[in-house]
């Protein structure tokens, strides 16, 4: 991996340690009013050095628990997707009416976009708590997951690898694990990258309009959703935005960058 | 060629059918009856249960079921929503009786004019950009054009949104902008990349043999043999530009399907959720048949003979 991807990874690693430490941070993200009683709205000072949201509340503090929001929550459909999404790709490759039944449920899952699935259903289902936003977050990646896992096991079980495992009395499920899969880490691990910047981005936007993450729980979308309302409050906005851009960008850049064949 | 794209528009068709059937379904497999909800969305039953009086729920329950049409089983009602829905009949908003598609109609302009400005602006600029970076392979513009096009792709629409109106008031051009940006991204990325794919082929060194500028081989002889990318890109950059609708609709205050299905969804209106989720469901495929269509009328080798 050359130099720009590893300090991606780094960037993200910097993201992790700052949501894994966001606790010994003086504030506690939900407490409204500090010892100099309520601050509501105030621009970095030397006691909120990113200032304090529209409810008293310290904006670095709430920044720092918002990276282990998004994170988590990245981390949480990444793991859903991949194993869900091998499984189904996988049952499909071996079996045709597993590959009937899994191909019409990737259809209908990617037929809406995946924001609008999500608000959707909390339109039909009442307002979402955070582990149904993960689930919600991780269908359409599982479908991506599903589809990627498919073609590539498909792929090796046509190719002379397989038929040459299969000839040595291997099972398909066998030439599926212990073959394909491995073969098919590299895009696999594509489709993770991309799913961090998929979540941290749709957690933004969602969060914004009113279906993310449920208040008071601190998030990224629900500090830019602030900024939007106090447009002049631009420790809001500035910090928040490059967080998510600075995100989305280390997981897009490793994403290319695992993507990229040897030798290019 | 026709055949196919007839085929992939039912196949489409029965896709958002079931897509449909789904939602339906989800509101059945809600806690609670679907009058209980319905009556909450019109605001006849707050949402806190324990305010009002058990017989007053039922009666306000029992009233809302028989105006909404909701006394039938579950079954009954799912056929007539799948006979309205193939008539164009979407059923009528649980929070003011209105037929979904009246709705629909009202708020579907709006998104569409956002939309196609969207789409145009954002090819315009990602073929600029494409171009300019091919144009400069391996130079200074091109990895600026890479950073920005990456910057954007990772640029939460929310920001960019708050960004811009801090600028000035909300305007309809701005909104564009904020809706077409990550497809202009796209666009560059792929689309410089497929330009000096078809720039290595032999007929492009050909072309400069005979006297063709650089600039002429690219933007005449590349771009047209990379065309079928091109537009193969409507159908991955739409979904794209309908999510950010989804942002800036709210944040510019456009009054359009994407606020349509917002509001809806707060106030759990399950037609018009339905309905406008159809919708989007509905513009998604058309812009991959779009695209299909578009390719295959560029390229002739992607027609489809009948299998």
């Amino acid at each position: 991996m050359t130099g720009r991807g590893h300090a991606a990874l780094a960037l993200l690693l910097a993201f992790a340690l700052l949501a894994g430490f966001a606790g010994l941070l003086p504030y506690d993200p939900l407490e409204v009013r500090g010892e100099h009683g309520l601050e509501v709205l105030r621009p970095p000072s030397e006691r909120h050095w990113l200032g304090t949201d529209d409810v008293g509340r310290d904006v670095a503090t709430r920044l720092a628990y918002g990276a282990r929001t998004s994170l988590l929550l990245a981390l949480g459909t990444l793991v859903i997707a991949l194993v869900a999404g091998t499984a189904l790709g996988a049952a499909a490759a071996l079996s045709r009416p597993a590959d009937a039944g899994v191909t019409a449920f990737a259809d209908v899952v990617s037929a809406i976009p995946a924001l609008f699935l999500v608000v959707a259903a909390q339109g039909l289902l009442g307002r979402a708590s955070t582990p149904a936003l993960l689930a919600l977050l991780a269908l359409p990646q599982t479908v991506v997951v599903a589809r990627l896992a498919r073609a590539e096991i498909r792929r090796v079980l046509a190719q002379p690898l397989g038929e040459a495992a299969r000839a040595l009395g291997a099972t398909r499920l066998r030439v599926v694990v212990r073959h394909a899969l491995p073969l098919a880490v590299p895009q696999l691990a594509v489709a993770a990258a991309g799913t961090i910047a998929f979540v941290v981005l749709a957690e933004a936007s969602l969060t914004f309009l009113g279906f993310g993450v449920p208040p008071p729980a601190p998030s990224w979308g629900e500090l830019l959703r602030q900024a939007h309302q106090n447009r002049l409050a631009w420790w809001l906005a500035a910090p928040t935005g490059a967080a998510v851009t600075l995100v989305s960008l280390a997981a897009h850049t490793l994403a290319d960058e695992l993507g990229r064949k040897p030798g290019l | 060629m026709i055949a196919g794209l007839a085929r992939r528009s039912l196949r489409a068709l029965a896709t958002l059918l079931a897509v449909g059937a789904l939602g339906w379904w989800c509101l059945e497999a809600a806690p609670g009856e679907p009058a209980e909800a319905a009556a909450r969305a019109a605001g006849l039953l707050p949402s806190d249960p324990g305010t009002v009086s058990p017989a007053i729920r039922r009666e306000i329950v029992a009233e809302t079921a028989r105006r909404q049409g909701l006394e039938r089983g579950a079954g009954a009602r799912f056929l007539g929503f799948l006979c309205g829905a193939v008539r164009g009949d979407l059923g009528r908003s649980w929070r003011d009786g209105q037929a979904v598609t009246a709705h629909l109609a009202r708020a579907l302009p709006a998104t569409l004019a956002l939309l196609g400005a969207g789409l145009v602006v954002a090819f315009a600029l990602g073929l600029l950009g494409a171009l300019g970076a091919a144009a400069a392979a391996g130079g200074v513009a091109d990895g600026l054009t890479r950073v920005v096009a990456v910057l954007a792709l990772s640029l939460p629409p929310a920001w960019a949104a708050v960004l811009v109106l801090r600028a000035g008031p909300g305007s309809w051009p701005l909104a564009v902008v904020c809706v077409a940006y990550v497809g202009a991204a796209l666009i560059a990325r792929h689309g410089r990349a497929a330009l000096l794919e078809a720039a290595a082929e032999p007929f492009a060194t050909a072309a400069r043999a005979r006297g063709a500028s650089h600039a002429r081989v690219l933007s005449v002889h590349a771009l047209g043999a990379a065309a079928t990318t091109f537009a193969t890109l409507l159908a991955v950059v739409v979904p794209y530009l309908l999510g950010a609708t989804l942002v800036a609709e709210r944040a510019f205050d456009v009054d359009g399907t994407a606020g349509l299905l917002l509001d809806a969804s707060a106030a759990g209106d399950a037609p018009v959720v339905l309905g406008a989720t159809l919708t989007f469901g509905a513009l998604a495929a058309a812009a991959s048949l779009a695209a299909d269509g578009l390719a295959a009328a560029l390229d002739p080798r992607l027609r489809s003979h009948d299998r």
